[in-house]
């Protein structure tokens, strides 16, 4: 576990380029990016083992002219290339003036002097191959045992190891961190009728994510077999608790895109009106950051090069502020927030989400079931997209436990769809658990493309909302 | 290249491998309103060696990804670490496939013709000549322009490569009623360009962000039937159908249908499904001649008049399952026209969805729908458009009553029906 020793020896000719194009260009800045990490699966029917998907190795660098923004993605520089690189990029990012002609007013971005290396050490040990698939096949051993609907079990752990590099005229960064995650998805079927359930636990140790789920293989297999029975929701206003993953998938889809700020300099985000106002219910208060809590998106210094932040969204159901990468708060002319992220050096960046929760209330759990004249507690996140110009919401829910007069009755809805208006729901939000969990397994995109590491989570909340 | 395969034929415990080496480059302008905020060059490669191992009657594997900085030192260690835990990862034992006599032809492209930094400056005008309305405005505007060069070899002697243009232009239409403005999400894919039709499609998803703001939420008579068109809303609803009959779902055994099987069901009231998979449509930016395996690729139909004809996947699977000629996986669905025009299907009353925030089909549960954010309802007497609602519904049910437009539209992966028309869904 150290820092990448290919980025390390790459620091000085990447610094030497980054002076060299200094002499073209306003500003330049150079990230170079090295993810490494192996993925291992094993399944009812089948082993295999392969690089981790985040894996990236390459730079990317980011010149202003003082008209535009360009920037160039290269996958390696050595003294003898360095001459090379250079005339690719004049090249490669020049552009005719009829392109250029009308742009947008910005300037170069602030360049702080900053030189620091930030490492976070993986938590206990680090098992072999050999031990992981022997983990892993237990777990899909047991999995396959405990009933003879499960057709297919799919177990899978995930490790990576992020070195990335941040070289500017006067920022010199380096940062180094694992992430690792384990899942069990057990898949049932009867006759025609087929269900999975997902079981998964990420973190920066190994042998804690293993304990956690193979701590849930029982729930989760009877959870996937009980689901072949469960029904379609009657379409309707219902009161709902969200667990900590809806939880989570409110504060990422429904509300945390919206306030991403490159969608307010395109006057693309119905938030931007709102900061200072009421957006949701007096008890809600919700944070994004990068250094807000420790998940998969906890990094110590964003692709832009700007420092890691907690920063709160919303505080006592007011909007405080959105969440910026350095170019988009160039252009609001606010200080950015840590949250310029790439989906790979290969990318452009954008205003990207991090760690999106829910801060925890006074309620409990048991209360807040026993309040619930009818209605459903909402688990497990399927999927959502997000309307920040509209705010119109679509989270669906992988099920739901039916709730009358205060108790569960045993009925379960499968897949659960909610829809109304962003706003509407947070301002319904009755009730806030005393609990919190944040889950660090899930992809976010942008649009439908620009896919990063997110977390998501908070408390049990308590709201009215449509389902369908 | 010759660094690798030479490590790979030294190193002990190599039983075979597959290397597949790509090389990316583009040109990318990123607009915010109409003016140019941001411009992206790629130039990048990427090198990915599958290795195998064998173990009596078993066969292992382990994926790496070879970096261009390293050394012929480097790639030895990582190969022999790959060879250690493919030997943990066992399977039952397969061949990888051998050289076809098959003819390897790049997907065509006129994106080919011209460097992209010239092109680009066309496709710009292209989208911004639609840009001409009062009330409308394209909100932002990203342009990729991409060349992928594969080039796969394997230890059994395939040594093939293929070059793939693409376009990608990802819309944001804004229109502005009173003092609302309403956006719909619109990405652009070709292979081939078209200048006046990429003006077209985005005059017309500018119309339908006017349609957005225009729309209110409607009140709906009961059974009426709906009509799902747009976006890759249809693909999703054939890929229930497509899955099924993977070697990998047979293989797996969650496939619901068999080769012989109605995949619609013992009733079918609506159109009787044709399907055929396709290497190389034009127009699609998924097209290939080759799988990732190097088996190369040729049209098959998997489903006729509704019976299911053929399974179809990788070569590894097809050995699991005893089939000797693996299809490969095939990269396009092509669905044959149904039964009526779209002007026959709009006769009667119907509600039309056309942009959903995100359509969803779960070929398990069934389960198909979602939030609609624009569609039409024609209520007998006039049509106008609609939004707030979404609509639900089960395929396990409902599979033997869809009927499909007469008209088609090639999409990336898909050649299919535009509009497919559905009785019994839910509206909430």
């Amino acid at each position: 576990m150290a820092f990448s020793s290919f980025l390390a020896s790459r620091h000085d000719v990447c610094k030497k380029l980054v002076n060299k194009l200094l002499n073209n260009y306003e500003y330049v800045s150079l990230l170079g990016a090295h993810v490494e990490g192996s993925t291992i699966r094993v399944t009812t029917h089948l082993s295999s083992i392969g690089d981790t998907s985040e894996r990236q190795c390459g730079f990317v660098l980011k010149l202003f002219n003082g008209i535009i923004y360009s920037e160039y993605s290269f996958s390696d520089i050595t003294e003898d290339t360095l001459e090379s690189i250079y005339h690719d990029v004049l090249c490669k990012v020049s552009l005719p003036s009829s392109l250029t002609d009308c742009h947008v007013n910005v300037k170069a971005m602030d360049d702080e002097v900053l030189v620091k290396s930030f490492e976070r050490k993986l938590v206990g040990k680090r098992l072999s191959t050999k031990e992981i698939i022997k983990r892993l096949t237990s777990i899909k051993n047991k999995s396959d045992s405990l009933s003879s609907k499960i057709v297919q079990t799919m177990t899978m752990y995930s490790f990576y190891e992020v070195s990335k590099m941040f070289i500017s005229k006067n920022k010199d960064l380096t940062q180094n961190y694992p992430w690792c995650a384990v899942l069990h998805y057990p898949f049932a079927r009867e006759g025609n009728k087929m269900n999975g359930s997902m079981n998964v636990s990420s973190g920066p140790s190994v042998i804690k994510s293993f304990e956690e789920v193979e701590a849930r293989i029982e729930e989760t297999v009877k959870l996937s077999v009980d689901l072949l029975h469960a029904e379609m929701v009657e379409p309707g206003e219902y009161d709902i608790i969200t667990d900590p993953s809806i939880t989570g998938l409110i504060a990422h889809e429904a509300f945390g895109h919206g306030v991403e700020m490159d969608m307010f300099v395109k006057n693309r985000a119905l938030a931007k009106d709102y900061v200072g106002k009421y957006v949701a219910s007096p008890i809600v208060d919700m944070h994004d950051g990068a250094a807000s809590c420790l998940s998969v998106a906890s990094y110590f210094f964003d692709d832009d090069g700007v420092l890691a932040q907690d920063t709160t969204i919303i505080k006592d159901g007011i909007l405080q502020t959105g969440m910026s990468d350095a170019l988009s708060a160039l252009q609001l002319g606010t200080k950015p927030t840590g949250n310029g992220r790439r989906e790979s050096f290969a990318r452009k960046a954008y205003t990207r989400m991090t760690n999106t929760w829910f801060a925890r209330g006074k309620d409990k759990l048991d209360d807040m079931i026993a309040s619930v004249k009818h209605g459903y507690l909402l688990c497990q996140t399927d999927n959502g997209m997000e309307d920040p110009k509209n705010w119109n919401i679509q989270c669906v829910c992988a099920y739901g436990r039916e709730i009358i007069d205060g108790k569960f009755t045993g009925k379960l809805v499968a897949p659960v769809c909610m829809t109304g208006y962003v706003p509407d729901l947070l301002k319904s939000i009755s009730m806030v658990s005393d609990d919190f969990v944040v889950e660090g397994f899930g992809h976010c995109g942008k649009g439908h493309k620009e896919w990063v590491t997110v977390s998501d989570g908070g408390p049990y909340l308590k709201a009215r909302c449509k389902l369908g | 290249m010759e660094n690798i395969v030479k490590v790979l034929k030294e190193t002990k415990g190599v039983s075979d491998y597959r290397i597949v080496e790509t090389k990316t480059e583009s040109c990318e302008l990123f607009y915010v309103l109409d003016k140019l905020e941001t411009n992206r060059a790629t130039n990048i490669e990427e090198t990915v060696v599958t290795i195998y191992v064998k173990k009596g009657k078993m066969k292992g594997s382990a994926d790496i990804t070879i970096y261009k900085y390293m050394s012929i030192e480097d790639i030895k260690k990582k190969v022999e670490e790959a060879v250690y835990a493919a030997k943990l990862a066992l399977n039952p034992t397969f061949k990888l496939p051998k050289p076809s006599k098959k003819e390897v032809v790049s997907p065509k492209s006129n994106l080919a013709d011209r460097p992209f930094t010239d092109v680009i400056g066309d496709v710009v005008n292209a989208v911004y000549k639609a840009n001409k309305y009062k009330h409308g405005w394209l909100n932002s505007v990203e342009f990729f322009l991409n060349k992928k060069m594969y080039r796969l070899v394997n230890s059994n002697g395939i040594d093939e490569s293929y070059t793939a243009f693409s376009g990608e232009i990802e819309v944001i239409p804004t229109w502005k009623k009173g003092k609302e403005e309403f956006e719909l999400y619109e990405m652009i894919k070709f292979s081939n360009l078209d200048l006046n039709d990429i003006t077209r499609q985005v005059k017309n998803v500018l119309l339908q962000a006017k349609a957005r703001a225009e729309a209110k939420v409607p009140n709906i008579k009961e059974g009426t039937k709906i009509i799902i068109s747009g976006d890759s809303n249809i693909p999703q609803i054939i890929d229930y159908f497509v899955d099924d009959l993977s070697y990998s779902a047979l293989y797996n055994k969650v496939n619901r249908c068999k080769v012989g099987d109605s995949v619609q069901g013992e009733v079918v009231t609506g159109d009787k499904l044709n399907i055929d998979l396709v290497p190389i449509v034009h127009n699609s930016p998924s097209s290939r001649p080759f799988d990732m395996d190097g088996v190369v690729l040729s049209k098959i139909s998997i489903i006729k008049d509704g019976i299911a004809k053929a399974n179809y996947g990788s070569n590894q699977m097809a050995s699991y399952l005893g089939i000797k000629k693996p299809t490969g996986m095939i990269p396009n669905v092509v669905v044959k026209h149904g039964s009526k025009s779209i002007k026959e299907m709009k006769k009667e009353p119907y509600l039309e969805c056309i942009k959903f925030s995100a359509f969803q089909t779960d070929p398990y549960s069934g389960f198909f729908g979602g939030e609609v954010r624009l569609g039409y309802y024609f209520d007998g007497e006039k049509s106008y458009p609609v939004t707030g609602f979404a609509i639900s519904g089960n395929l396990h049910e409902l599979k033997g009553t869809l009927v499909f437009s007469k008209e088609i539209e090639t999409l990336p992966g898909y050649k299919v029906p535009k509009a497919v028309e559905i009785k019994g869904m839910k509206i909430a």
